[in-house]
């Protein structure tokens, strides 16, 4: 029996390539852009001061999971589909500031598509977009349906999220989605501190099984 | 003996008594007696025999020859909102006559805010309130002054209290009202077999001995079986019983007034539906109550009983406590009543007099249920009584009780762990439990690096040199959360139910509403509605014509049989086999279950009192083990992690794991050997590794997760009903899944997680019943049979729609096996 496990899976959109990768990012060979969304940093904190104890060392894992992404694909520009704070009133200085020397130390461009999330904070040495076209794509953060045939709008904001069962067993996964008629495509969470929705059956969907494998349904 | 007792307690209470026509009995003499004297304690009497002046006459005496009553005097405290109403009519009838001055005051969640701002600003010298309106009193500013004149405490249906959490939040609410204050409390309880325990809980540790006091009186129970007509067709598995509603029709008088019991609320809305199709002729006298209905609707329909307007009502436990309905006449029980306690309070709503006889219809839902009524019905005659114990250290109740403190009077931690320590649950807590809690609300954990923001409570020293301290709640919007979450003890997310106009049905669980997509149409409240939206916490219908076959589910339906009753069962299989054999007739209801068992014995057995049958059924993908342990639902489910787990040690497989009153299935792949219980070395009754292995079981299912939703909704981790502004509430959602993967993750021993643990085990598994039926069962003569059928004893296990699911194979190797089952 062939495994259905495979490291990435490539999707095509009329000439472009886009590779969907288990470490919850799209790569984008033409453009050599690299795409993650919803990163929620700051989560713990915001919870705390809200007198909910979630501990905080969840940003210092997702700092390492970018940075280890960043330099297997090795891209020359990351962007980030929005979500990348949880809020803007628990940011401390800590995080900001590995935010703002992050293009620095990866040695790379990184645009951020402002997310609901990311109104009112302010970075620095990261630019800020509402949408973006790239090729036949446009990023945003909450999904458009595009005017143009050929377009695909890539987004987050949704932290798509699956259960695959059979007759007794369930088990949810993260996963990217596919709306067909309202051509968008959905990116999982990045961040580890993040819960989900279920998408709707008529999705196309492709399950990440942990960080190495992904699968498509 | 008797004399002394009549010259003691006055005159008063005599001339009440004997204005209204009535004769106090011996047991409600005693208990204004023991009043008197300035004892506390229980009194133990059935529904519907007067104990509410029992326990009251004393404290109002006591009230009365107060010189200045100011605050609260008396707290009548029930566990159900619905029962407010009654207590306050027949409070108000004594109040009146001894003394038109005292006030009397309803307080619970169905209040207005206007009404209790009121009763903040002049409070009246008696109180009725429910145990979590009682928490949030607690957590006023001035809780402190507000109860100091309290003088007395009645609790009603302590039992019903005994075995939820919602005991624990009333007994640390009550060892910080007495903590300072002389106050006596009463509890009043069914007949229960620890009574001294529950006595205990009641007035603390240090307190004397409580007095006990018992009625003489025996309430007769007789239960009438409905027997289906052709026992071939009666559904072996299923909680419904729809089907046979004709047998039952046949059994009962239209011109009775009628309670049908159900045990669930989906189960009541379709057995409403199912009545008033079936009676038209007297459609608009049959109503339907139930706790998620709206308060104005369940009023109009007690009040309709009490009037005989309506004759026939379908009910859930919400009219299981004592609602005074003087004319009901017949009683009948859908589906098992699961234990003893409850079936005999039920019973007792009929021929609702002192001394009365009461007569129950038992409805079964499926044919085993016939057995657990010929069960309950030898227990009742050999008059045995049922243990109800009170959780122990319920970790999550004690820091919502401290929050609650907090944002109140404050609390210091010296002086508290002394009245914590005073509560009978939590009479073993260790100082290193106590330390985490205080470390848990003031940082956020014992690491405290990783909460950097965390500040629930903090120290505040009244002077500046002083070394006594005490924490209080700083933050204001912290205070408005933890108020909207001291009801979530008992409560999931709900909904309300509304027309356009605003006009309220009744509330819905938010998993039923999130599923509902607009044009939906559904039944509650009786009536058939079409879902238009969702909005700000309401679900807005409006009325239909169109028929769908959509009940809302609500949770909280799952309950176990007894310890006592399945002990009975375990013997009742055994008279059954005997019965079979000798052809002898015993009752209606195993005469009933004969073909049945017929069938069994053919496929199978029936296993006699020294048996442990085992039966393994294979289909083309799977193969099932059925192992008939018969002791209580979570008993046996707790022996199905035990042994999958033990199998699984041996071969890396994924069980699910589904289990009843009868007993347990695992099932797995078809090329699963099961002749490994066979195998002498391979111990799967070993009890010297029991919790251990049960730990692991538990670890690798769902059940300690499910338990941990609720500790973080108490403990106040997750939130719920919040109704603020969408957009902060949204940002402060977070599933209790997460949390319990990042407190296993970062925070090993956290205390709260424990808990999650324990209570799987011990609360919802019954680890000491497990152990106690792992020495039972391996003593038992094994018998394996392969059947090529699912015989009638293993059937209901294979349709049985709750499962858990264990594994220990790889995730990957698990979604291959998913997928390519999912392809076929």
């Amino acid at each position: 029996m062939k495994s259905k496990f495979r490291n990435s899976i490539t999707f095509k959109w009329n000439n472009s390539e886009l590779e969907l990768l288990p470490s919850r990012a799209i790569f984008i060979k033409e453009t050599n852009e690299l795409l993650i969304s919803d990163i929620h940093l700051g989560k713990g904190e915001y919870f705390q001061s809200n007198g909910i104890p979630l501990t905080n060392y969840q940003d210092d894992t997702n700092f390492i999971r970018i940075t280890k992404l960043v330099e297997k694909v090795k891209p020359k520009k990351l962007v980030i589909l929005g979500d990348l704070f949880h809020s803007k009133l628990s940011i401390n200085k800590d995080t900001l500031l590995k935010v703002e020397k992050l293009p620095e130390i990866l040695n790379i461009k990184i645009e951020l598509i402002e997310g609901n999330h990311d109104k009112g904070c302010n970075i620095k040495n990261i630019q800020r977009y509402k949408t973006k076209r790239s090729l036949n794509l446009i990023y945003s953060h909450e999904p458009i349906k595009p005017k143009e045939a050929h377009i695909l709008n890539i987004c987050g904001h949704y932290h798509p999220k699956i259960y695959i069962k059979n007759f007794k067993t369930k088990l949810p996964f993260r996963c990217f989605a596919l709306d067909e008629e309202r051509k968008n495509l959905y990116l999982p969470a990045f961040g580890d501190l993040t819960g989900g929705y279920l998408c709707k059956s008529e999705f196309k969907k492709w399950a990440i099984i942990m960080d190495n494998s992904i699968i498509p349904l | 003996m008797k004399e002394i007792k009549e010259r003691t307690y006055d005159d008063i209470f005599l001339s009440f008594f004997n204005e209204k026509g009535w004769k106090p009995l011996s047991f409600q003499i005693e208990a204004w007696n023991s009043f008197l004297k300035g004892d506390s304690g229980i009194i133990q009497v059935p529904t519907g025999s007067g104990k509410t002046y029992a326990a009251l006459l004393g404290p109002l005496k006591k009230l009365h020859s107060l010189k200045n009553p100011k605050g609260i005097n008396i707290l009548f405290i029930t566990p159900l909102k619905a029962l407010s109403r009654d207590l306050e009519k027949s409070i108000k009838e004594a109040t009146n006559y001894f003394d038109k001055k005292i006030t009397v005051a309803v307080r619970n969640g169905d209040t207005s805010s206007y009404e209790k701002r009121k009763q903040l600003k002049n409070p009246p010298n008696i109180l009725i309130t429910t145990p979590e309106s009682l928490s949030l009193l607690l957590a006023q500013k001035d809780s402190d002054i507000f109860f100091d004149n309290l003088i007395s405490i009645i609790i009603d249906e302590w039992h019903e209290l005994l075995s939820s959490k919602r005991g624990n939040q009333l007994e640390l609410a009550l060892s910080w009202l007495r903590r300072n204050r002389k106050i006596q409390v009463f509890a009043m309880s069914a007949t229960i077999g620890n009574i001294k325990e529950a006595a205990r809980a009641i007035v603390g540790i240090k307190a004397k001995q409580p007095t006990i006091i018992k009625s003489n009186l025996i309430k007769k129970i007789e239960i009438k079986s409905v027997i289906p007509e052709n026992i071939g067709s009666f559904p072996w598995s299923g909680h419904l019983g729809i089907r046979s509603h004709q047998s039952l029709l046949k059994m009962i008088d239209k011109n009775k007034s009628t309670l049908f019991f159900t045990n669930t609320r989906n189960q009541s809305e379709r057995w409403f539906q199912c009545l008033k199709y079936y009676n038209s002729d007297i459609e608009d006298r049959i109503a339907i109550h139930h706790g998620s209905l709206d308060r104005d609707e369940r009023q109009f329909v007690e009040e309709g009983v009490k009037n005989g307007s309506i004759k026939w009502v379908v009910c859930t436990s919400s009219l299981d406590l004592g609602v005074d309905f003087q004319p009901v006449d017949q009683i009948v029980q859908i589906g098992s009543a699961k234990n003893l306690t409850r079936l005999i309070q039920r019973a007792g709503r009929s021929a609702h007099k002192p001394g009365g006889f009461s007569k129950i219809i038992f409805m079964p839902t499926n044919a085993l249920e016939l057995l657990e009524v010929s069960a309950m019905r030898r227990v009742l005659e050999e008059e045995i009584t049922e243990n109800i114990s009170l959780p122990e250290l319920s970790f999550d109740v004690l820091l919502q009780h401290l929050v609650s403190l907090a944002c109140g009077p404050g609390f210091n931690p010296i002086e508290e762990k002394k009245n914590i320590k005073d509560c009978w649950s939590y009479r073993n807590i260790k100082d290193e439990e106590w330390n985490w809690c205080l470390d848990f609300l003031e940082y956020g954990g014992k690491c405290l690096k990783a909460y950097p923001k965390f500040q629930k409570i903090y120290k505040k020293y009244p002077k500046k040199k002083d070394i006594s301290f005490k924490y209080f709640v700083k933050d204001k919007s912290i205070i408005r959360i933890h108020k909207f979450n001291i009801g979530t003890i008992t409560s999931n997310n709900y909904l309300n139910v509304k027309f356009l106009n605003g006009k309220t049905l009744g509330t819905l669980e938010e998993n039923f509403s999130s599923k509902l997509k607009s044009g939906d149409i559904f039944f509650f409240a009786g009536i058939m509605l079409e879902f238009i939206k969702v909005k700000d916490m309401n679900v807005y219908v409006k009325k239909s014509i169109k028929k769908s076959a959509l009940i809302p589910v609500w949770l909280g339906g799952q309950i176990a049989i007894s310890d006592l009753l399945s002990r009975n069962i375990r013997k009742e299989i055994d008279i059954c086999e005997k019965s079979i054999k000798s052809n002898k007739y015993i009752n209606e209801e195993i005469n009933a279950l004969k073909p049945i068992l017929t069938r069994q014995k053919r496929f199978s057995d029936i296993p006699k009192i020294n048996e442990l049958l085992v039966e393994i059924y294979k289909t083309k993908k799977y193969k099932s083990l059925f192992v008939f342990t018969l002791e209580g639902k979570f008993a046996n489910e707790g022996i199905g992690f035990l042994w999958a787990l033990r199998f699984a040690k041996i071969i890396k497989t994924t069980f699910s794991i589904s289990a009843n009153d009868f007993g347990f299935s695992l099932t797995t792949y078809e090329d699963f050997d099961f002749s490994l219980i066979l195998r002498k070395s391979f111990n799967l009754f070993d009890i010297e590794n029991l919790n251990n292995d049960l730990e692991n079981a538990i670890n690798l299912s769902e059940l300690t997760k499910r338990k941990f939703k609720n500790i973080a909704q108490i403990s106040g981790l997750i939130n719920n009903n919040t109704p603020f502004n969408s957009k902060s509430s949204s940002q402060l959602n977070i599933s209790s899944n997460l949390l319990f993967d990042v407190f296993t993750k970062y925070e090993k021993n956290h205390l709260l997680i424990k808990q999650a643990q324990k209570e799987a085990i011990k609360n919802a598994l019954e680890s000491e019943r497990i152990k106690k039926s792992l020495i039972r069962i391996s003593n038992l003569r094994l018998i394996i049979n392969e059947t090529r059928e699912p015989s009638p004893f293993a059937f209901p296990l294979l349709v049985e729609r709750l499962t858990n699911t264990f594994s220990n194979e790889t995730i990957e190797t698990r979604i291959e096996r998913l997928i390519n089952s999912y392809e076929k």
